[in-house]
């Protein structure tokens, strides 16, 4: 980096130090609520409700014990890992595959297609949940996990976008040479595309995970016992319009961003690597 | 590129398929089958919630052939899952709900069973069976289709004691004590009435307060079947500038149309606020919180020359109905259970205003039983007007005129005057 | 988000002449056929079936006492003032959010891109947000924001601007959409940013190299090269940008559910509210179609431009 060695001159050093104190501003207003969330969970329900923004003055793990040995939140970060595993597996597997397909087949109507799958990008989900509950009705499944899982499964429409994108930029060669080896459209999807495009799989991964995760609205409806709750939906037996568990809720708070918060700081390089081959492929 | 390696592959597929598996085997037990009851509920704050908990617990080890499971959700939500849940062809086998509109929609629709003759058998075990409030909450063209859980005040005047004592305020009894001791509050930077109305109802219960004294359960009645009365006559406007009245003194917390009942509880309860108005489930969260002072409940006093001034705003609160499904008679053997004696008495017991005599006289806490007895003995009960009126009229307009009232933005004959011309819109003019 | 590659300055386009010519439609349908298969059953069919409702006048409740009233819906919409003013917040709503979220995450991406220290926790920290659960983001800032409770307002007292506000922030009718647009920006911003990010990182450094020969500044620099190099991916965010905020949700119906008075509703709130508390099924589900439309036409518009510079290169 050229600029690196220049000497800085006054006008960078303030414009450095500008930057700073407002990269700083943005990063405490973000830092700040995943902050009160943790410490909130530890303080009591009276606490809250007399200081809300106070720190606490001792630590209580009751809250976190209502989750777990009293409610059911064992249970729900169970049917959350499932769903949003089995849910987030089938999406990356189902557009990785339709992704090779836009990007290395012609045929007829292929351009259109590729903006009919894209639709699903504009359609905001609680738009789709009153026929979804009825069309979910018909093949009984509502009430059962599948319900969810299948309708997160039609969620590929940004996979696809990333991931034809990616596959078109590999470079003719690479798959011509496998050709000429003898390898199949399996052979290279499997043993070339899908490799190359691990970084890519894994943005499509990471960004699945966080909005299955955090759905709330298809559960909200399609799900009809306690015990099949998902996280999201969990943290609503908390909430109440006529009292507060504040505490408790809080401590559901938590856990709920914990996991993906977690996935994404294990992750984050994978992540921004992913983003950052995109182009590096170019 | 580093290539994955096998093993990691392999082991990556086996955990999709057992997930997929589990997620089958969980799956196809989903559908309530003969055996199983369900329940949706909205009791999710402190005293219910245990207490259903402890219901469901004692049923299930009694009735080991059909146990009940249930689910709640606490806020608006509840109303997307109910509403969707109920519309589908299998709903829960219990629905606990808010009566009013929502009976009458059910009913209509064919959702709910008509509870008419048990109600008629039972309807002596519980208080305000004949007021207009829990009639009204669950009859729909002359038959039953719900019971009345609860018997919630809701027009209670709270307040913190010590706050009151230390500014030398005694308890109030009358209305003018109430705004005396609010300039004098406010004088002392005190904020005199904790209300956050984002939520729209908090402040539609203040107004619905004042109509029950100023115009009487009756004529508020007329106005919602548009029978003769109108949102404009007279007293349901001055209802309202009894309330633009006590926001003109700056008695209410700046802010109030952003803020939420979460957050006007936490001003009452941080001692920042000296009084709160709002129903007697407020209580309910005392068990598990406690607030950290003495708090003082009474009845919100009558403002003077009131002509009813012993109307009360009170309800059945939350009602339970049986959803028409393939369950019925479990689903009315758990009615019973619930409703008796003594699971009211658990119910009481975690502070919560149990319909069932004698219930609360028998474990309510004791601070809980003067405004118990008051709410109980109460002829004159008015049914929450939000829930009365179809949900486009109450939830919507009456909650958005409101606020915008609150907020200064419009008057008190403005607020009305929409509300009138929303209810006309909706329900045809009134006619006597 | 690979829209990412197309977002770079110079990603080959597809290969100009296709692989193999012949017909494949066996070998096809086994990669397309699947992904096609789940997204028409469970995402496509359900909207048909808005679609349906929207004509349909249905109060959620029963499905025997469902009618057809054609269009009945969509001419009701022009006589409800309440969706004529969601509608314009919606487009308020997209308009400076879209140019908000592209300015700030260009912005931060530049910043970042200075590779000053610490740049990879800024980094790692602006992506946050969006894992966050709305419901957590509304709880914080409604008490963060309110007048009695909350944390600004003591804050702008201590730095002297107390009276420089009325105190009120989303009870204000004025304030409450600014400051929802700004927890859009704010939550979003960061995933934008790392657009921009994979973007600056393919920039070769010659063509700055050359503007710095000239005696250019770092800015302008910045200016003159590197911006106008990042136009294809400003398209990209722009799109992606501008859709999410159209469909905006969680952020209004935590919030301010809309309020006070319908200040903040927008189309999304209005027809939720519409379909599931005012048993309008039919009418809120005419509130969606039309934002689904109204997203077809943003993206159609930008397919053009985007199109036309795409066939430029």
């Amino acid at each position: 980096m050229a600029r690196k060695h220049r000497l800085p001159s006054p006008g960078r050093v303030t414009a450095v130090l500008g930057i700073y104190v407002l990269m700083t501003l943005v990063a405490v207003s973000i830092l700040f609520p995943v902050v009160w969330m943790l410490y909130s969970s530890i303080k009591s329900n009276q606490d809250i409700l007399s200081n809300v923004f106070s720190l606490p003055t001792s630590i209580k793990t009751a809250n976190y014990h209502n989750l777990f040995a009293g409610g059911q939140m064992p249970i729900w970060l169970l049917n959350s890992a499932v769903i949003t595993v089995v849910s987030v597996a089938g999406i990356a597997i189902l557009s990785a595959l339709a992704a090779y397909g836009f990007a290395t087949f012609s045929f007829r109507g292929k351009e259109k297609l590729f903006v009919f799958c894209l639709i699903g990008l504009m359609i905001p989900p609680q738009a789709l949940i009153v026929s979804g509950f009825k069309w979910m009705s018909l093949f009984a499944l509502i009430g059962s996990r599948w319900a969810l899982i299948l309708t997160y499964l039609g969620w590929i429409s940004f996979g696809v976008l990333v991931l034809r994108n990616f596959f078109q930029a590999v470079p003719r060669e690479i798959i011509e040479a496998a050709r000429i080896d003898g390898a199949g459209h399996w052979r290279i999807f499997s043993r070339i595309m899908v490799p190359l495009a691990r970084p890519s799989i894994g943005t499509v991964v990471v960004l699945n995970f966080m909005w299955v995760w955090n759905d709330f609205i298809y559960p909200l409806v399609y799900v009809n016992s306690a015990d099949r709750y998902t996280i999201p939906l969990g943290i609503l037996q908390y909430q109440s319009r006529l009292g507060v568990q504040w505490g408790t809720q809080m401590a559901a708070l938590s856990v709920a961003a914990g996991v993906p918060l977690l996935v994404y700081l294990i992750f984050q390089r994978q992540f921004i690597r992913g983003i950052l081959a995109g182009s590096l492929k170019g | 590129m580093r290539r994955m390696t096998r093993t990691g592959a392999l082991l990556a597929a086996g955990t999709v398929v057992v997930m997929a598996m589990t997620a089958c085997g969980a799956g196809t037990g989903g559908q309530s089958s003969g055996g199983s009851l369900t329940l949706l509920s909205e009791w999710t704050d402190g005293g219910s919630a245990t207490s259903i908990q402890s219901t469901i617990d004692s049923w299930n080890s009694a009735n080991p052939d059909h146990k009940m499971s249930q689910r709640s959700i606490g806020n608006e939500d509840f109303m997307t899952a109910s509403r969707t849940a109920m519309s589908g062809s299998n709903p829960p086998d219990v629905l606990q709900f808010e009566g009013f509109s929502d009976t009458a929609d059910y009913a209509k629709a064919g959702k709910l069973v008509d509870l008419t003759s048990w109600w008629n058998a039972n309807k002596s075990r519980f208080a305000l069976a004949d007021s207009p409030g829990v009639t009204r909450a669950c009859t729909y063209q002359g038959k039953v289709y719900c019971v009345p859980m609860s018997a919630n005040a809701q027009s209670v005047l709270f307040y913190n004691a010590k706050l009151l004592s230390d500014n030398g305020i005694a308890p109030p009894k009358t209305y003018a004590d109430v705004v005396a001791a609010g300039e004098k509050l406010k004088a002392k930077g005190i904020i005199p009435i904790a209300l956050g109305d984002k939520d729209g109802w908090p402040g539609a219960q203040l107004w619905m307060t004042f109509v029950a004294q100023l115009c009487g359960t009756d004529t508020a009645d007329n106005a919602v079947d548009r029978k003769g009365s109108q949102w404009t006559d007279q007293c349901f406007t001055q209802a309202a500038t009894q309330v633009s009245d006590l926001v003109k003194k700056g008695f209410f917390p700046s802010g109030v149309v952003g803020d939420d009942y979460n957050a006007m509880v936490s001003l009452f309860e941080s001692g920042k606020a000296a009084f709160i108005s709002t129903g007697s489930w407020f209580i309910g969260s005392w068990q598990s919180a406690p607030p950290p002072f003495t708090v003082g409940a009474e009845y919100f006093p009558a403002v003077a020359g009131a002509a009813f001034p012993d109307d009360k705003v009170a309800y059945g609160g939350d009602v339970v109905g049986i959803p028409t499904g393939k369950n019925q008679a479990e689903a009315m053997k758990f009615l019973d259970y619930l409703t008796s004696l003594d699971q009211a008495k658990v119910w009481a017991k975690n502070y919560y205003f149990s319909a069932i005599k004698g219930a609360v006289a028998a474990t309510g806490p004791s601070n809980i039983q003067s405004l118990y007895d008051q709410t109980a003995q109460a002829q004159d009960t008015l049914g929450s007007l939000d829930l009365q009126l179809p949900p486009a009229v109450g939830q919507d307009t009456l909650y958005n005129a409101f606020q915008s009232l609150l907020g200064g933005k419009s008057t008190p004959a403005q607020f009305t005057a929409a509300l009138e011309k929303s209810a006309n819109t909706a329900q045809g003019p009134s006619q006597p | 988000m690979a829209t990412l590659t197309t977002g770079a300055p110079a990603p080959p386009r597809v290969a100009p002449k296709p692989a193999r010519k012949r017909r494949s439609w066996p070998a096809l349908i086994p990669f397309i056929g699947p992904a096609l298969g789940f997204y028409v059953m469970f995402l496509i069919i359900p909207l048909i079936g808005t679609i349906f409702l929207s004509l349909t006048d249905w109060n959620g409740f029963d499905f025997a006492q469902i009618h057809f009233v054609g269009a009945t819906n969509y001419t009701a919409l022009a006589h409800d003032p309440v969706f004529v003013s969601a509608l314009l917040h919606t487009l308020i709503f997209v308009a400076v959010a879209m140019v908000l979220k592209t300015v700030g995450s260009l912005a931060a991406a530049l910043a970042l891109n200075e590779r000053l220290p610490l740049s990879t926790m800024f980094r790692a920290i602006y992506v946050m947000p969006t894992v966050i659960s709305m419901v957590v983001i509304g709880v914080v800032f409604d008490l963060a924001l309110s007048p009695t409770l909350g944390l600004l307002n003591p804050l702008l007292k201590a730095i002297g601007l107390g009276h420089a506000t009325n105190g009120l922030w989303l009870d204000d009718p004025h304030k409450v959409l600014p400051i929802l647009i700004l927890v859009d920006v704010w939550q979003n911003f960061g995933i934008y940013m790392l657009i921009y990010i994979s973007a600056l990182v393919a920039i070769p450094d010659e063509l700055g190299e050359a503007a710095r020969v000239d005696g250019a500044s770092r800015w302008q620099e910045i200016r003159r090269v590197t911006i106008p190099m990042l136009r294809s991916t400003t398209g990209i965010v722009m799109l992606l940008s501008g859709i999410d905020s159209l469909k905006v949700f969680a952020t209004v119906y935590v919030m301010t559910r809309g309020g006070p008075n319908h200040a903040s509703e927008v189309l999304s709130t209005w027809g939720y509210s519409q379909a599931f508390t005012e048993d309008n099924v039919g009418y809120g589900s005419a509130i969606m179609v039309v934002l689904l439309a109204i997203a077809f036409v943003f993206a159609f518009i930008w397919l053009r431009l985007f199109r036309s510079k795409a066939e430029d290169r």
